[in-house]
């Protein structure tokens, strides 16, 4: 499975969402579930996901689909 | 599935707690709704009479106090307190904490609060310092501490949750996250979150009877190392020294459990004397044939075995835990018996024992032991003697005689509270209206001039039952009493027990009429015409079940002459009355 593919099924399950809800260029911003609390849960099951610990600055900023797959290229071969 | 109103009221943000406890809470069939206060509002909400927290009508309270919060002052200028500055911090917090307790144990009698130990980041600038110097912040911690002790034995209801326990078994360094603490104000790691709402669902489990009731064990290398029936006795591992030893501490921490009141049983494939020959005779053994409630030692499959415990214990399937080191046999169970916990059993003896004392963490939480607790085991193996008797008395009357039963019958006080509130939450089958309590719920009523509830203590010549059966009436009005709540502990059933219950109460309470009900359930059966057998006529039917009526039960309601009875209240002793 893709990485988007994954990042995708984090966030509709940390939000509790229907996957189709969440595509490659979807922001916070666009999902009204998608709020500071989720943010936070969306974070820790993208660390728990893909093994990895997300630096202060990223988990403040990690609003977008497109964020998260950044903060993972810098870690992982995608 | 039960439905529990929560209130949680914290000095930090707590909403990271919030789906962790719902998904742990699931594992007690408790759907939680969770009202939350505003946040650093834990005071304003307790405090104002109009606050929305008791509008809410809370079931359960979680007060929790992050120790940081509460020591800020020390943690901003940690050389600025003396020991003595330190003590009044102590005595100051736990005076607080006593007064937000107190009010809402007044203002909620019926809710069961639940409320935190601190804990405190032992790697802190006191490094060094603490214990051998005049600075520090552990005495501050370890005084408030100790006051919840005090607190907790003072309000029947409130109940303390060690976390700083549960920090320290995690480690700090586990425990919290600094990227939540500066982003979210939240002092919890996922880890953290996790295990606390773990451990405040078990303690709201506990709280509503959802205990596990029995561990069955298999033997070969579950109780011991190797096989009895190759190794023979000298050839198992299960000694003081070495790797035998990991199989005697494992006992010992069943036997713990035993001693709370956790039933034991063993389930195995072996030949009965192999087996019962090492648990006579092996020296090492902690467990020996007394401390087992039943026993099923032969070559069936261990699902047939499972039920015929079940059934020779009289107790339901859910409410087993099954150990067993093959993890073909744990499968089976799985499979066949669903409702049966299995927990994942470790392949390294070593690893026995804390496998076992994390799943009692959270399936054997209890916040007391009654006498009847410690009396369990016994008292399964006093129920043998008695079917022995039975069969071999020449009728029932006869068996009444020979028991030479003795009751004790008294109104709920402080000391009984936890053992009447055990009972209305396990007791399936002799009960008229399954009603579950609380202890805060109990305590509560006990100072209702309109509650009367009575329990009964049952000793025989087999020895003692202890207390067993509840009474829980409603005035409706000055002479006339409904029986909201009449149980019998299901060991002491078909002995006559409740003619001589209800009779005894009616008399005392001097009431001219009672109302009793009938609500069916998948086990009460058993007392669907206790009403009508005791000449109660029914007097409708409403959406839950069957109403009947009594006139006159001092008259109408006899007393078996082959009882001994005492009231506690009044200190008379008679045989009638």
């Amino acid at each position: 499975m893709n990485t988007v593919r994954r990042i995708q099924e984090v966030i509709a399950r940390s939000l509790g969402i229907p996957l189709d809800r969440i595509q490659p260029d979807t922001k916070a911003a666009d999902i009204a579930e998608w709020d500071s609390l989720h943010h936070f849960v969306i974070a820790m099951e993208v660390e728990e996901e893909f093994g990895f610990k997300l630096s202060l600055e990223e988990l403040a900023e990690l609003d977008s689909v497109q964020k998260i797959l950044d903060s993972i290229a810098h870690r992982v071969a995608a | 599935m039960t439905d529990l109103r929560l209130a949680f009221l914290s000095s930090c943000t707590s909403e990271f707690l919030q789906q962790p406890l719902k998904s742990a809470l699931e594992l007690f069939s408790v759907r939680p709704s969770i009202w939350t206060g505003g946040f650093g509002q834990y005071r304003q909400d307790i405090l104002n009479p109009k606050s929305e927290l008791y509008e809410y009508t809370p079931d359960v309270i979680v007060l929790c106090l992050d120790g940081p919060d509460l020591l800020q002052e020390i943690n901003e200028n940690p050389f600025g307190f003396s020991e003595k500055a330190r003590r009044d911090c102590a005595e100051d917090c736990a005076a607080e904490t006593a007064t937000l307790v107190d009010t809402l144990a007044q203002r909620l009698p019926q809710t069961t609060i639940l409320l935190n130990t601190l804990a405190v980041d032992p790697l802190n600038t006191f490094v060094g310092l603490e214990y051998n110097s005049e600075f520090g912040i552990q005495d501050v911690v370890a005084t408030y501490n100790r006051s919840l002790s005090a607190l907790a034995r003072r309000l029947p209801m409130l109940k303390i949750v060690d976390v700083a326990s549960l920090a320290a078994d995690i480690g700090f360094k586990n425990w919290y996250d600094s990227r939540m603490w500066y982003l979210a104000r939240s002092r919890w790691s996922r880890t953290a979150a996790k295990a606390l709402a773990e451990l405040y669902a078990a303690a709201i489990g506990s709280s509503l009877g959802r205990l596990r009731k029995c561990v069955v064990v298999d033997l070969d290398n579950t109780l011991w190392g190797g096989i009895v029936g190759e190794d023979g006795l000298a050839g198992l591992s299960l000694g003081e020294d070495g790797i035998g030893r990991s199989y005697v501490e494992f006992q010992q921490e069943l036997l713990n459990l035993y001693s709370k009141g956790v039933l034991l049983a063993v389930c195995s494939k072996n030949n009965p004397e192999d087996a019962l020959h090492v648990i006579r005779r092996h020296p090492a053994m902690r467990l020996r044939e007394q401390h087992f409630a039943a026993m099923r030692i032969n070559w069936e499959d261990k699902a047939s075995n499972l039920r015929a415990l079940a059934e020779e214990l009289n107790i339901g399937l859910d409410s087993f835990v099954f150990i067993d080191d093959n993890p073909v046999e744990r499968s089976l169970i799985c499979q066949v018996l669903p409702e049966v916990l299995v927990p994942d059993w470790p392949a390294d003896s070593g690893e026995y024992k804390r496998a076992l004392l994390e799943l009692s963490a959270k399936h054997f939480y209890k916040t007391g032991i009654t006498a009847e607790d410690r009396r369990a085991g016994e008292a399964y193996r006093a129920q043998a003697e008695r079917r022995k008797l039975q069969e071999s008395a020449t009728s029932l009357e006869d068996f009444h005689r020979t028991l030479e039963m003795r009751v004790r019958i008294g109104r709920a006080d402080t000391f009984t509270v936890p053992r009447i509130a055990q009972l209305t939450q396990k007791t399936n089958q002799f009960n008229l209206t399954t009603r579950r309590y609380s202890e805060a719920q109990i305590s509560s009523m006990t100072q209702d001039p309109n509650c009367a509830i009575w329990w009964l203590d049952l000793a025989d010549k087999f020895g003692p039952n202890g207390l067993v059966g509840v009474l829980l009436l409603r005035r409706l009005t000055a002479e006339v009493w409904a029986i909201d709540t009449f149980l019998l502990s299901c060991r002491v059933m078909g002995r006559t027990v409740e003619d001589a219950f209800l009779a005894v109460v009616a008399h005392e309470m001097d009431a001219s009429r009672l109302i009793g009900e009938y609500r069916p359930t998948a086990k009460n059966s058993v007392v669907r015409d206790l009403y009508q057998r005791f000449g109660f006529h029914q007097t409708g039917v409403d959406g839950h079940g069957l109403l009947w009526e009594l006139e006159k039960p001092t008259t109408r309601l006899t007393i078996p002459k082959w009882f001994e009875i005492e009231v506690a209240s009044s200190g008379l002793v008679s045989a009638a009355i």
